[in-house]
């Protein structure tokens, strides 16, 4: 991370992040972080030497946790983006991946013939294709219940219900004379 | 893969599910520091700030800065931004046989930590105290070491200075 890169930057854009788009950057990172660790500050240590200590086993188990829940969510926020939710749709998405890990906690013997069906297809959760997404999206759909329906419509109302009562708090009261 | 998410309850539920399965897989009690508390505690208090890097829909890495109260280790005392805690999911740590997930995910904190620093007219000086296994990244990073720190527990101090051209 040399000074006169970043000072360049800065000076161009204001905002060194804009080196982000820069793919000499880009694999310049890769290689400087390649095989190292990154922690720092204590609090973090404990967290730094339970990874550090995995066995093979159970990174793999870690990894493919986050594969399937990358899908999973990538897949939901992309349906979601047809709910027009508005304001309402962080609240929503919050607690969606929050059913979805419940209900991934103990999946039915058709969920997990779907997920390992997702997971064989290899799909880079960035990147999924049209026909991964469709699946992905009947998983979620054969997943969610009456309940959990309930539960995400009740987030969207009242966080789009909240944001108008603190508005109207804010706001002076104006009336036209 | 940009660090501009402020931290988000999403986030710390990353780091509280899938993050910390870890501590379950290795059957190891919970000592995790708070990143809830921390999350709490910077809405609180304006002098803290809670960063997430979120990639594929997932929490990919996480920073927790103060900005006010440090002060560098040079004489004159400047003002910086301190790294409380920054760390990678452990999907992001080369393990053995697996390569990471994502690489580049603690730099890009870095740079959005000097960016933070910038902002704030601190001119890019930032500090950390980096574990052990860490130090070799900051070297690399071209980040000035100072001595071992007695106040944390011996970690190394570094430093960046303001940014130069």
């Amino acid at each position: 991370m040399d000074d006169p890169t970043l000072a360049a930057q800065y000076a161009q854009s204001g905002d060194l992040m804009d080196l982000c788009n820069n793919e000499a950057w880009l694999r310049e990172s890769a290689q400087v972080e390649d095989g190292m660790q990154v922690e720092a500050g204590l609090p973090v240590r404990e967290y730094s030497q339970t990874v550090a200590a995995l066995t093979s086993e159970q990174n793999q188990q870690v990894r493919q946790q986050m594969k399937v829940q990358s899908i999973l969510f990538t897949a939901l926020r992309q349906w979601m983006e047809s709910w027009d939710l508005g304001a309402g749709f962080d609240d929503t998405y919050a607690i969606a991946r929050r059913l979805i890990r419940h209900h991934l906690a103990n999946p039915n013997e058709t969920q997990l013939a779907t997920i390992d069906k997702l997971l064989a297809e290899s799909v880079e959760p960035g990147n999924m294709n049209l026909s991964t997404g469709k699946q992905a999206v009947s998983l979620l759909a054969e997943m969610f219940t009456q309940e959990d329906w309930q539960a995400m419509a009740e987030a969207a109302s009242h966080s789009i219900s909240s944001r108008v009562l603190s508005t109207g708090k804010i706001q002076p009261v104006t009336t036209a004379v | 893969m940009r660090a501009s998410h402020r931290l988000r309850q999403r986030h710390l539920e990353d780091f509280e599910t899938i993050w910390k399965g870890v501590l379950r897989a290795t059957e190891q009690p919970d000592r995790y520091w708070s990143w809830a508390y921390k999350l709490r505690q910077g809405k609180q208090e304006a002098r803290y700030e809670a960063y997430a890097i979120e990639v594929d829909s997932l929490t990919q890495g996480l920073m927790f800065l103060e900005t006010q109260w440090h002060r560098s280790q040079l004489p004159q005392r400047y003002p910086l931004v301190y790294v409380e805690a920054l760390a990678v999911a452990p999907w992001n740590r080369r393990l053995l046989e697996d390569p990471p997930y994502l690489r580049g995910v603690g730099r890009t904190l870095l740079l959005f930590a000097r960016q933070r620093s910038l902002e704030l007219g601190y001119g890019g000086r930032v500090g950390l105290h980096a574990l052990p296994e860490s130090e070799e990244f900051y070297r690399r990073n071209q980040m000035p070491e100072y001595d071992p720190d007695p106040d944390k527990e011996g970690l190394v101090y570094f430093e960046y200075g303001v940014l130069r051209r």
